[in-house]
């Protein structure tokens, strides 16, 4: 009798083991098994990027995000100028001397960003727990995002290693992939993601509409494919996606100069809701609109270059409505960005402006430059016509072919200066950047190389993974 | 537990071989001698001795008084097939004794004296019954009973019964048992069978060790515990329990890294042999796993327990456990000792076992004591003349002007001034009181212990801050009539509430500079040294105490035991414990704690932290023991279901109206929760134990354990553990014990084991998302965020442990040493393994197959000096040499790890930059680079000196002398390590905008004219070559020799206390860190250069016992 008592005894713990240490996630915390099982916390779980997004760009310590872009290759090209030398990467990227030991982490912000979107990928793909409408929609925004990640790493960084997993047993040995492999990746996202996003821009339950354009939408991955393929040479494509959004008209219009960056802009593709209720109104904002006593070494470290400045036409609003200055007691006047006209937040905490991703006028001017491409010559003058006289200048007429492509790239100066790195990365596409950098460097008191046009991998990363190349001359 | 008490067990089967012998032998009558043939060669040896060497081939027990025989009486003689009566006659020869025969015991008495009266009142004699009982209420079989001038006596039976008849009333009867002190009982005419409890007087060798599930003593167990009880708990004033371990025990660091209340804790048993996971040893409370570590605390002051570890918190959990409840503290350290544990004791076990009931009547303790505490030394830091004279050579060094904010140079402050700032800020005395008091008592079904306890001490601040705990602490044992069901329950509950400062102070004491303005105004408030524009020229460091921070504690542990007696030493066990600890902690930052021209810009704020730690176990045992010949054979099986629950709600709240409601959070304008903490750790295991003892000579262990533990993968829940361990008690050998008389006692043992490392956070394994709350979620969903990169793969540290040791005792255990050599290995490292940012995180959590030696001498020595009827001297040491050594990580030159270790070195030590000295041109620091050339600027690659922080040699020295009434008791600790040398300065000769202080010793050999040697570089306003203090040159290797302890009390007469009706007082005085001497300049050796050191304490007590 003793013995089966025993028997039993040990029988029940054996059997009871595995079942009793097995835990669940704690009520803080949801694990990847259950968030996507139903609509709310999937969506939540996306949705999170964005707020990311908005969070990365409140303080901006020169650590290098994603969000920063502007700020990063406003620096290293000939937009803005660094007050002061106090911060050791700031004044590495404005004097272009960024070495192996920097601490400029966009690429590790950037690939953070993609890990998230591909463990979401990875448990949507074959989802049958969440209605299809969902899935769909967060399967397409999260690949845009992923597209949107690789177009700047690629284009500040050259050759780099596609992630499409989340196993780092596999991620940590990847080699870096050529540019033309990474525009694949890229595309391959961007079609997709334009199949399956809403066109209509959804509330955050992804079932009613939203004023607020702050979900991407099949529009969006059509904005990135234009300028993908604008970059990829693929001009007619180029000159499509471009229609398709110039010609919604419902949807999108071009706005007053001082209505562009508002949350309620008509021109707006995509932006980025504000979560804050205190500090910031746009990170862009506070960073760039100088106080009185000027730019400093801290919070404000940067004002606007005459290269801008000065290569506005007389005339041109944008100089008036998108450029601020002020002069400090010593009498020095610095001039600065002011697309957004609010630095910290009002009192009562609500933004009038939200940050800017994608625009309608930068597809006028895809538009342009494709058509021209294309041999398309008036039709190109039209369409930067359009966006001059909104800038309240002259309609050019007939000009030489390559008189129109100097016109384009001087508007896209003068239109998308400081936003999102289209300086940067026009500079490097048309191939002046040797040219126009040679002059703007001497001034910032370095020499110029052609390798400055790619950005290093920091060392640690190279540490980490073996199987990574630093990008040359580094 | 008492029953497995060694002496029972030989008197159990000395017994059966006496019956078989008898048998065969043909015995029968009691008191006749029997015929039994000894042989035996004995030289100049103590009678003593060879009574028990008989002992050993008879079985027959000695039975006498100290006073008739004097045991050191040496007798030489050698015998073969001796007939043992005429072997007696012949040792007893020339004294006053002779023997006689009394069942299983020879009793020796003193013929002379022995005066048979005849009694021819046959009606006046009695017959007496009675009982035996052990302190525990067990009964002692075989005791001897003897009255006294007669011959009649008794011997105890199984029950510890005895009957003796016909003795004569007032007669006296002298109990006697081996491992008992003897006692002497007058026989009264009213008899009535009673209880007579013997007290333990056993060997130090025979006292009862708590080691994991089998109890055993010193004499059989296989050498990796040691133990302390309450006699070296109580005398040192610690709150606690830790601390009173420090010296008194080998193989362990202990290291109190704060001089304030319930302060962080760093204890390691044989080295650290994790990288980066927590090498805390397991605690075990009365059976109940205990925390070792804090919830995740608010404030931060007083220290972490742990200083490599990234997840060790503030505070110490055993804090919380009133040190004057506890009979005993072992600490487990080796393979045979530990592996029962499995996967949580790869860094050793420490057993606390509480204070249990007695029988007897009701009795009352009271100690009452009052004390003081203040910080021993300070850092010699420069006066004003030095001070001033350095920055003003600073700056012309520099070639700078004196700045509006050099308020120290250009005359807004009292340059004629000279403050020491550590006396000013720390040298106050906290005031320390403490009650304590228990009523213990119970019959032989029944016992019980109830103990109080309050316990307050202050702070050295200038200012009202302290800690406050009061306990309870009970113990009820009830044992059945048929002595067959036993059950035990235990609880003990601490109240505590400490209010300390936002931030230990430590720093303004010591950089604050000597010519800072007044701390008040003539009018008694705070000065803020404002100048002419109305600036505060400096931080008013008792502003800051205008921050209040309160920890409220509570703490409950509860242990039921049940044991039942199925079969004769078959028992089946089951001990459930629950324990839980409560926090309730805030912090408030008013605006009085900036100075006034920047409170418009700041917000009032307040944390306040709730949290709980709750962890219950279930531990059903089934254990069997069983006596073949001359040999024991026990074995355990059992599981255990443990399962721990920690949560905390972290509230960060702003906007107050006033300073005066920062304390509730509904007075705050906004509240947010910071974080919230929610875990849950599963454990579960089945577990054997084998122990066998052959002819009590050879010693052989064999435990095994299944682990289960929720902090690990779903691939790898489960892993086992092992250890096996023999012993050889040579001493038993007749060959050694008959020539080497002076060798009492020998054992050479061995064991070899495995136990693991579970102390990761939890849930690594799972991929989890926690909520991202923003004041706006984004388009009104609260976002989830990852947590971290998953690994489903994790698995145990583990640790394989291999001890040899080696026992000996000399001069009848009089000098007992032991010494250990031990080699711990840990492999399958679990580190936070850095990744490339592509793969999304920064780390994550993985096993490598890294490897880390921890090996390591322990000696300790006992001895009795000196043992008179009035004085009594015993001495205990203990040293330890340990080394710690990365035997293999695989791909570490390839990992991210390269530059931090290195094969064949210390994992706990550091990588520094090599100093070379002061370059007598541009007078600053050079050091070498990894090719051994000069140069002024170091990179990574030069990292070539490794330095390690923990102590490579640390030893214990204790005294304890009694003379008449009086007792002294000293415990001396000494340590070689490496320590952060302040004497280097924070950066030595710099003295930039923040104005600091630096101590004296950088004005010896400073740099000032070009050709100077000089040791300290050029005095500058700005930070140059900072390198410095990654080189080794901020270091230094510093011994120190610590009187940790003493204590002396002085028991009052008898005379005077027996008229009050009082059974006993006495006066003591306990001190604690008395003094050290040492070769190191700062504050303390041992808690480091820049931490709040332990206090100098001095307690005066009153004990009465009623």
């Amino acid at each position: 009798m003793s013995r089966l008592a025993l028997y039993s005894f040990f029988c029940f713990f054996i059997f009871s083991c595995k079942g009793f240490i097995t835990v669940d996630s704690p009520k803080n915390k949801i694990s990847d098994k259950n968030i996507f099982s139903n609509d709310e916390t999937a969506i939540a779980m996306v949705t999170n990027i964005y707020t990311q997004l908005n969070q990365d760009c409140k303080a901006f310590n020169g650590d290098g995000r994603l969000m920063n872009v502007a700020l990063v290759t406003g620096l290293s090209s000939d937009e803005l100028v660094l007050y002061g030398s106090n911060n050791t990467s700031f004044y590495q990227i404005y004097t272009n001397t960024l070495n192996g030991d920097n601490t400029i982490y966009t690429w590790s912000d950037i690939y953070r960003k993609i890990y998230n979107v591909n463990s979401a990928i990875a448990s949507l793909i074959d989802n049958h727990s969440l209605s299809d409408n969902v899935r769909r929609q967060l399967l397409g925004e999260v690949k845009f995002i992923r597209a949107f990640c690789y177009f700047y790493l690629t284009n500040l960084y050259g050759n780099v290693p596609i992630v499409l997993g989340i196993d780092p047993l596999i991620n940590s040995t990847l080699s870096q992939s050529s540019k033309e492999e990474v525009y694949t990746q890229i595309l391959e996202d961007l079609k997709d993601a334009e199949s399956l996003m809403s066109e209509s821009y959804l509330a955050g339950n992804l079932i009613g509409t939203s004023i607020e354009r702050v979900r991407p939408t099949k529009w969006v991955a059509t904005a990135l494919l234009a300028r993908v393929s604008l970059f990829m040479l693929n001009y007619a494509n180029a000159e499509n996606e471009a229609d398709l959004l110039i010609n919604h008209q419902e949807l999108f219009k071009l706005d007053s100069l001082d209505d562009v960056f508002l949350k309620s802009s008509n021109e707006c593709i995509w932006q980025i809701q504000n979560v804050y209720n205190s500090g910031a109104n746009t990170g862009d904002g506070q960073t760039f609109i100088l106080p009185q006593s000027g730019p400093d070494g801290s919070n404000y470290p940067v004002y606007l270059s005459d290269y801008i400045v000065n290569d506005f036409e007389a005339g041109d609003l944008r100089k008036r409505h998108w450029i601020d200055s002020i002069t400090t007691n010593s009498g020095i006047t610095y001039f600065f960005p002011f697309k957004y006209k609010s630095g910290a937040l009002t009192e009562n905490g609500s933004s009038s402006e939200y940050i800017m991703m994608f625009r309608l006028a930068e597809q006028y001017l895809i538009r342009a430059e494709a058509r021209l491409k294309l041999g398309k010559y008036d039709q190109a003058i039209s369409d930067i016509n359009i966006i001059r006289r909104r800038a309240g200048l002259n309609n050019i007429t007939t000009i030489p072919p390559d008189s129109i492509l100097k016109v384009i790239s001087h508007e896209r100066k003068v239109e998308l200066f400081t936003e999102w790195g289209h300086r940067w990365l026009d500079l490097k596409r048309t191939g002046d950047v040797n040219s126009i950098m040679s002059v703007v460097a001497e001034q910032k008191g370095v020499t110029w190389q052609s390798y400055y046009q790619l950005y290093p991998i920091n060392n640690s990363e190279l540490l980490a993974d073996k199987s990574l190349i630093q990008n040359p001359g580094y | 537990m008492k029953k497995y008490l060694l002496f029972p067990i030989i008197r159990r089967y000395c017994k059966i071989i006496v019956i078989t012998m008898m048998l065969c032998l043909g015995l029968k009558a009691q008191g006749t001698p029997p015929i039994l043939l000894v042989n035996l060669t004995v030289n100049n040896t103590p009678i003593i001795t060879v009574f028990n060497m008989l002992r050993d081939q008879t079985g027959y027990y000695f039975t006498y008084s100290n006073d008739l025989l004097n045991e050191r009486k040496l007798v030489s003689f050698r015998v073969f097939n001796y007939k043992l009566e005429l072997l007696l006659d012949k040792i007893l020869e020339g004294t006053d004794c002779t023997w006689q025969i009394k069942g299983k015991s020879i009793v020796i008495t003193n013929a002379s004296k022995e005066d048979p009266k005849i009694y021819l009142d046959n009606d006046s004699l009695i017959i007496i019954s009675g009982k035996i009982i052990d302190e525990n209420g067990n009964p002692i079989p075989g005791a001897t009973l003897s009255v006294k001038n007669s011959k009649q006596g008794s011997i105890t039976n199984e029950k510890g019964e005895f009957l003796i008849k016909d003795v004569v009333p007032r007669s006296k009867i002298l109990i006697t048992s081996i491992g008992y002190a003897s006692q002497e009982i007058t026989v009264d005419s009213k008899w009535k069978s009673r209880s007579f409890i013997l007290k333990n007087n056993v060997n130090v060798l025979d006292e009862m060790i708590v080691s994991t599930y089998l109890p055993t003593s010193k004499r059989y167990s296989l050498g990796g515990i040691s133990t302390i009880a309450s006699k070296q708990i109580e005398n040192k004033p610690v709150t606690n329990p830790l601390l009173a371990l420090q010296a008194e025990v080998p193989g362990i660091v202990i290291n109190q890294n704060s001089g304030l209340a319930n302060s962080g804790i760093t204890v390691q048993i044989r080295g650290q042999n994790s990288f980066r996971n927590g090498t805390d040893p397991l605690y075990v409370i009365d059976g109940v796993p205990y925390p070792s570590q804090m919830l995740p605390m608010i404030n931060t002051a007083n220290g972490k327990s742990g200083n490599l570890i990234s997840s060790a918190t503030t505070g110490n959990p055993l804090s919380f456990i009133n040190p004057n409840d506890i009979e005993s503290i072992s600490v487990l350290k080796d393979a045979d000792a530990t592996s029962i544990y499995g996967s949580r004791a790869a860094a050793g076990a420490i057993l606390i076992t509480t204070k249990r009931g007695h029988i007897g009547l009701g009795r009352l303790n009271v100690n009452f004591q009052l004390g003081a505490g203040k910080i021993s030394r300070f850092l010699d830091v420069m006066n004003n003349k030095q001070y001033l004279g350095m920055r003003h050579i600073a700056k012309a060094n520099d070639l700078k002007d004196i700045f509006p904010s050099d308020y120290d140079l250009n005359g807004t402050w009292d340059t004629t001034r000279s403050v020491n700032w550590q006396k000013e800020l720390l040298g106050g005395t906290a005031n320390f009181s403490h009650i304590q008091s228990s009523v213990s008592g119970g019959t032989e079904n029944l016992q019980f212990l109830i103990g109080l306890g309050y316990h307050k001490e202050t702070t050295v601040y200038r200012t009202n801050l302290g800690d406050q705990k009061g306990s309870v602490h009970f113990n009820i044992n009830n044992i059945s009539n048929n002595k067959r069901l036993r059950i035990q329950f235990t609880g003990n509950y601490m109240a505590d509430e400490n209010r300390l400062p936002n931030s230990d102070g430590v720093s303004d004491a010591l950089y604050l500079p000597p010519v800072a303005p007044q701390l008040f105004k003539p009018d008694g408030t705070l000065n803020w040294g404002t100048n002419a524009d109305s600036v505060s020229t400096f931080q008013n460091p008792l502003a800051t105490f205008n921050q209040k921070a309160k920890i409220k504690t509570t703490n409950l542990i509860s242990i039921l035991g049940i044991q039942y007696e199925v079969l004769t030493g078959l028992d089946f066990k089951a001990n459930f414990g629950y324990t839980s600890m409560l926090l309730d902690e805030y912090q408030t930052f008013p605006l009085s704690a900036y100075p006034p021209e920047y409170r418009k810009y700041l917000t009032r704020r307040a944390s306040y932290g709730n949290g709980y730690s709750n962890t219950w176990i279930a531990e059903p045992q089934v254990s069997y023991k069983t006596n073949i010949g001359k040999s024991l054979i026990e074995g355990l099986i059992g599981a255990s279901f443990q399962e721990k629950q920690e949560g905390k709600v972290n509230l960060s709240a702003d906007q107050f109206s006033s300073d005066l409601l920062l304390e509730d959070p509904r007075s705050a304008g906004t509240l947010t929760t910071i974080s919230t903490l929610d875990t849950k750790y599963k454990y579960n295991a089945i577990f054997g134990l084998l122990n066998f003892r052959l002819m009590d000579k050879y010693i052989f262990h064999l435990s095994m354990r299944r682990d289960g533990s929720s902090r690990f993968g779903p691939e790898n829940l489960f892993h086992n553990f092992g250890s096996i361990g023999g012993g050889w008690i040579f001493s038993s050998e007749p060959w050694i014990r008959n020539h080497v008389t002076y060798l009492s006692y020998g054992k050479i043992s061995v064991s070899y084991g495995t136990s693991g490392n579970d102390q990761i956070g939890d849930y690594q394994y799972i991929n989890n998302f926690s909520s991202n709350s923003v004041p706006i979620p984004y388009q009104g969903i609260v976002g989830l965020g990852t947590d971290g990169i998953p690994n489903p793969y994790l698995q145990w540290e583990e640790t394989k442990k291999m001890q040899i040791g080696i026992d000996l005792g000399f001069l009848n255990d009089n000098i007992l040493i032991s010494a250990n050599y031990y080699r711990n290995r840990s492999s399958n490292q679990l580190l936070s393994y850095k990744l490339p940012t592509i793969t999304g995180g920064p780390s994550y959590t993985r096993n490598l197959p890294a490897t880390i030696q921890n090996s390591g001498l322990e000696f300790n020595i006992n001895t009795k000096n000196i043992k008179t009827s009035n004085f009594t001297w015993t001495s205990n040491g203990n040293f330890t040499i340990a080394r710690n050594k990365l035997i293999s990580f695989p791909g570490l030159s390839t990992s991210p790890y390269a530059s931090t270790y290195e094969i064949g070195k210390p994992m706990t030590g550091v990588k520094l930059y090599k100093y070379h000295g002061v370059d007598s041109q541009t007078g600053l620091y050079d050091f070498y680079d990894s090719q051994g050339k000069i140069v002024t600027n170091p990179g990574a690659n030069d990292l070539t000196v490794m330095l390690d922080f923990t102590p490579t040699f640390y030893a214990g020295f204790g005294n304890s002398l009694s003379y008449k009434n009086l007792h002294l008791d000293v415990l001396f600790q000494a340590s070689r390590q490496v320590v952060s040398n302040i004497s280097a300065g924070k950066f030595p000769g710099f003295f930039g905008d923040n104005l600091g202080n630096q101590p004296v010793s950088v004005l010896d050999g400073f740099w000032k004219y070009p050709g100077d040697v000089a040791s300290i570089q050029k005095f500058s306003t700005r930070i140059i070559r900072s390198a410095i203090n990654s080189s080794d040159f901020s270091y230094s290797n510093v011994w120190f020799l610590r009187l940790k302890n003493a204590s002396l009390s002085w028991k009052l007469p008898n005379m005077w206390t027996s008229k009050a009706k009082i059974k006993d007082i006495s006066l003591s005085i306990n001190c604690q860190n008395v003094f050290t001497i040492t070769n190191y300049h700062g504050l303390d050796p041992e808690s480091g250069s820049t931490a709040f050191p332990p206090l100098r304490v001095i307690m005066l007590g009153i004990n009465a016992n009623l």
